[in-house]
């Protein structure tokens, strides 16, 4: 529990770094930009004189699809060339190499360096498999480097609270995107803050002859989890999805999520294909291209679209509203970051800790602003242009939840869950349908 | 001797095998030109409206290791399918023309062999490539695609061996030929269509192979075969959005499996039935 | 000369015995035994394993994503079945009727199975099935079939349906090739007799074809009923997170044992195992209810 109390101090953190972002002055006085070019410094005295080559091995879950693989490529050329005797291999994966991770590590492949989304990385590999990086932390300035709110995040989720298991690669901001053409061409000039308020904004929509909002099946958790977690907080949210005799489901909170998402359905407030999207297929096919206003999602998102949407799209970030009797303000975003790891099994943990230093340098950063309009791990820069409202909409926060409004799930719950809720969406269940079904799988 | 009716039963006949080409032409056509069109037409459903993009392939073929995915696969495919023979020709001669004690059991076991469902052996076979630090190499999947085709291999050549003469063996030691060499120089060149028709049948099992892959051979680009680097490409161009990048994938990855389809299909149908209609 | 004959036999045998040995009869204890404990992770030796009983089992059929499962696979065992072995059969008759261009439609009806399932997936879920531009939705809407136009074949009602469907598709060449060449090894003078008679296509079907092909179906059957029981690459395919809709006894194992395709995943790798035994149980309850049903009917002719 203390560490879930320290991931949302932490958490509040991070919207700090990315206010000065959004705001230059409060960047400017804070922090002198001084400190970064460490990052660039060659590594470590003590490698072998040999001849004999350090051979890093990164598993990335980019493709060489990606812009991201754009950026590190450089990177790692940058590194190499300031660090003769490393040479990096990089296992451009993709994202199904969580799938992978744990079993590679097994069975022996050398790993030095992995990436994945946090929950994944702490919950796949945690310290059972991950060095602890702090006392080489220790003799660099590259906790100097990373802004406060990502160091904090990072530390959180170690058993202790303070050591370095995990290195931050690319925060996100969690909350509904909208197309702001669709809006103004709607009327609408007031964000909701509460659910009523929401629901006019979606009749506005719906009026003015768009579908108001759309979810791929991947992003489930993302409307009922960020749901439950503004009514009870997230810790409940956690046990409710921990629980596989389902008996919290008939709580207050967990009806109300049902009834609502059903009226939603009903008014016609998703779009038809709702309970029947599989991913990406709301995501390209209807909110980039434009005939669906909101889309519940992370930061990585205008990047994920941007082939579809062009440079044109209208990028807008909103609060996910108060639902009726919520602990949370509206003023609640959810947040997560991808993480990087060195598995304990590495031979050179030194070493890839000074590539990561690399990957978090000013100039990488930059470079995954402007390719991948990633969000920043270092203070001082600016956010992307498609990413300015995600960041404004972090200045005005005060709350934060976790992704998805939980830590972790069991993947039995889920599988139900997100089951029922594909059919309510669909229409197949009504909200006592939902919670019905629910439980009697689960019992 | 026929009536009346046979003729239009004759004409329709024909519906049905119509009806099931077009629609594999007109899904497998319809995937072909968006795999020339942009995203934007493929969400809009009008392909081909800015002309045809080419650069489609070219980026797919660029950024995804396609080429190496083709050798693995052939690598997988062909080494297998010679072992496999090499092996199971002299058990299944042995168990069909020798008499020894043990020699029926030994045939039960390869019949039971062949009906146990992969998933219950995978997870020690697992361990032990884990322990020996296989996992991740093109060997392993070498090494299992070899022995996990063994069983069924045994079982169909043994029951071919025992249409072929004994007597051409018998000649031969007589001339002067040692046991092992009447086998490989005279009955596993008579046996030769048996041997043909059961590699057909184990070649297109393993060409398309995927539970083993997918957990033997995943990790990496230097060892994922076709089904796999399709599977990474297709899993990429979802984070990308790149839907014509997508399908261009798809008929990559398709066409070569095509061509070999349609220069082989008699030898290719001759294999699959008399490989599983044996069994 | 007879201590040469015994190591003729010997090295023939040897190689092949030794595979089989370590990949199939070990691992199958193996399996077995892991069933019935628990372990940490899948490289564990023995000696961290706790004896759990068939607490596995037991905790496997309280399970409702593992229940989901076999129940789907049940059904696409059994509906899956009598379309695809349908369907083939109704090809192979018409094939084997003395069509024009049999070569071709051969080729053209098995083309299917040659592509990968990956492919074959991807072409049905992210177009066939699509619910803006895809196959179905403009064949319909053209034809005017307003509810089958109005399906979303990716809604959870239909999901399951849709992959069935895809799965047939990609199956009923190889049946059909195999019951053709059963067809065609009817010796043609028994349709000569019949002809004789006066019987009419229909009739020489049922009373002459179908009876003679018992054992072609049997075979048949069995092969379907292997295929249904792993179940796994479309499955897989067709969820983008593993849900009860599509789940199916093969994907539960993976998600147990390599799992982690969702975050929340608990390795777990004793339940696997107890699914391995489950599935080949199912298997083996098959071969032997098919001996059965067989071997009775063969009594009454």
């Amino acid at each position: 529990m203390k560490k879930l109390v320290a991931l949302l101090l932490a958490a509040l953190m991070v919207f700090g770094m990315a206010a000065c972002a959004a705001n230059a002055e409060t960047a400017a006085d804070d922090k002198s930009t001084a400190e970064t070019p460490a990052a660039e410094a060659p590594v470590a005295e003590e490698i072998a004189a040999d001849g004999d080559k350090i051979v890093i091995h990164y598993w990335a879950q980019w493709t060489e699809n990606e812009a991201q693989a754009e950026v590190y490529k450089d990177a790692i050329a940058r590194f190499e060339a300031a660090n003769p005797n490393c040479t990096v291999e990089v296992n451009w994966a993709g994202r199904d190499v969580r799938e992978i991770l744990r079993a590679s590590l097994d069975s022996g492949n050398e790993i030095d360096i992995v990436d994945s989304g946090f929950d994944q990385i702490v919950n796949l590999l945690g310290e059972e498999y991950l060095t602890d990086l702090t006392p080489y932390m220790a003799g660099s300035d590259f906790e100097k480097s990373l802004s406060a709110g990502m160091v904090a995040f990072a530390k959180s989720f170690a058993s202790d609270g303070e050591s370095w298991y995990y290195i931050p690669s690319q925060p996100f901001v969690g909350t509904i995107y909208y197309n702001k053409a669709i809006f103004e061409e709607a009327g609408i000039d007031t964000m909701p803050t509460t659910w009523d308020e929401f629901m006019d904004v979606c009749q506005k929509i719906k009026d003015a002859g768009y579908d108001p909002i759309t979810v791929d099946d991947a992003y489930y958790p993302c409307l009922y989890g960020t749901y439950l977690a503004m009514m009870k907080g997230p810790e409940w949210v956690t046990e409710l999805f921990n629980d596989t005799t389902g008996a919290n489901w008939n709580d207050p909170a967990a009806v109300q999520m049902a009834n609502d998402f059903a009226e939603m359905r009903e008014k016609g407030y998703f779009s038809e294909s709702c309970g029947s999207n599989v991913f990406p297929s709301a995501q390209n096919g209807e909110f980039a291209m434009g005939t669906v206003a909101m889309y519940y999602n992370g930061s990585w998102l205008p990047n994920e679209v941007q082939d579809i949407t062009g440079d044109d799209f209208q990028w807008g970030a909103m609060f996910f509203p108060a639902p009726d009797n919520a602990v949370y303000p509206y003023t609640t975003y959810s947040t997560g970051c991808q993480f990087f790891a060195i598995p304990k099994s590495s031979q050179h943990p030194q070493e890839a800790l000074a590539l990561l230093e690399e990957f978090s340098s000013l100039q990488t950063q930059q470079e995954l602003i402007d390719k991948a309009q990633a969000m920043p791990v270092v203070d001082g820069l600016e956010l992307p242009e498609k990413l300015k409202s995600a960041g404004e909409l972090q200045a005005q926060s005060t709350d934060v939840i976790p992704w998805q409004g939980m830590y972790g799930s069991n993947s039995d719950v889920n599988a139900v869950v997100n089951g029922a809720f594909a059919e309510l969406l669909a229409g197949t269940l009504d909200s006592e349908g939902f919670t019905a079904s629910v439980q009697s799988q689960l019992k | 001797m026929k009536h009346h009716g046979s003729s239009v039963v004759g004409a329709l006949r024909y519906i049905p095998l119509i009806l099931w080409v077009i629609f594999f032409v007109f899904a497998f056509g319809w995937i072909l030109l968006a795999s020339f069109s942009t995203t934007k037409e493929i969400f809009s459903n009008g392909l081909l409206q800015s002309g045809f993009h080419f650069e489609n392939y070219t980026g797919v073929w660029e950024r995804n290791h396609v080429a190496h995915y083709f050798v693995n696969s052939v690598i997988c495919t062909v080494v297998p399918c010679a072992l496999i023979i090499l092996l199971a020709a002299p058990a299944a001669y042995v168990l069909s023309k020798k008499r020894f004690r043990g020699r029926k059991q030994t045939f039960n076991s390869f019949v039971i062999g062949m009906s146990i469902p992969q998933v219950m052996l995978v997870i020690p076979i697992y361990c032990w490539f884990v322990q020996a630090n296989l996992v991740g190499r093109l060997s392993t999947l070498i090494i299992l695609y070899t022995t996990l085709n063994l069983p069924y291999t045994i079982y169909f050549l043994t029951a071919f061996f025992s249409t072929v003469p004994s007597v051409l063996a018998e000649a031969a030691m007589i001339d002067g030929c040692s046991e092992t060499k009447a086998l490989w120089k005279v009955m596993i060149p008579v046996a030769s269509p048996g041997i043909i028709t059961v590699t057909i049948f184990n070649f297109m099992n393993i060409w398309n192979e995927y539970f083993m892959a997918l957990i033997f051979a995943n990790g990496n680009d230097k060892i994922r075969t076709l089904s796999m680097g399709l599977q990474n490409m297709i899993t990429s161009m979802k984070y990308t959005g790149d839907w014509a990048g997508l399908f261009a994938a798809v008929i990559i990855v398709l066409v070569p499996t095509l061509i070999m389809y349609l220069l082989l299909s008699e030898k290719i149908v001759a294999g699959i039935t008399g490989g599983a209609v044996k069994g | 000369m007879k201590r040469k004959h015994t190591m003729f036999i010997i090295t023939s045998l040897a190689p092949a015995a030794i595979c089989f040995l370590v990949m199939f009869a070990y691992p199958l204890i193996r399996t077995f035994l892991m069933s019935l404990n628990q372990m940490p992770a899948i490289s564990s030796s023995t000696a961290d394993w706790s004896f759990a009983g068939l607490g596995n089992y037991i905790g496997l059929f309280k399970n409702s994503v593992f229940i989901a499962s076999l129940k789907n696979i049940g059904v696409l065992w059994l509906v899956g079945g009598f379309l695809t072995l349908g369907i083939a059969l109704l090809f192979a008759v018409i094939l084997a009727s003395g069509v024009k261009g049999k070569k071709f439609w051969r080729s053209a009806i098995y083309l299917p199975n040659t592509i990968s399932a990956v492919a074959l997936s991807t072409m049905w879920l992210q177009y066939i099935f699509q619910n803006k531009f895809g196959l179905f939705k403009q064949l319909f809407t053209a034809l005017g079939w307003t509810a089958l136009a109005k399906i979303n074949w990716t809604a959870p009602g239909w999901i399951f349906w849709a992959m069935l469907i895809s799965y047939v598709y990609g199956c009923v060449g190889y049946f059909m090739l195999i019951l053709l060449s059963g067809i065609e090894g009817i010796p043609q003078d028994i349709y000569e007799s019949a002809i004789i008679d006066g019987a009419s296509a229909w009739t020489k079907f049922w009373k002459i074809t179908f009876p003679l092909l018992r054992n072609v179906i049997r075979t048949c059957i069995t092969l379907w009923t292997v295929g249904a029981v792993n179940f796994f690459v479309w499955a897989k395919m067709f969820s983008t997170r593993i849900n009860t809709k599509t789940v199916t006894p093969v994907f539960f194992l993976y998600e147990k044992v390599f799992g982690a395709a969702d975050s929340g995943s608990v390795l777990d790798i004793g339940a696997g195992a107890a699914v391995g035994v489950v599935v080949a149980l199912l298997v083996l309850l098959s071969y032997l209810i098919m001996n059965r049903v067989f071997k009775e009917e063969a009594l009454e002719y």
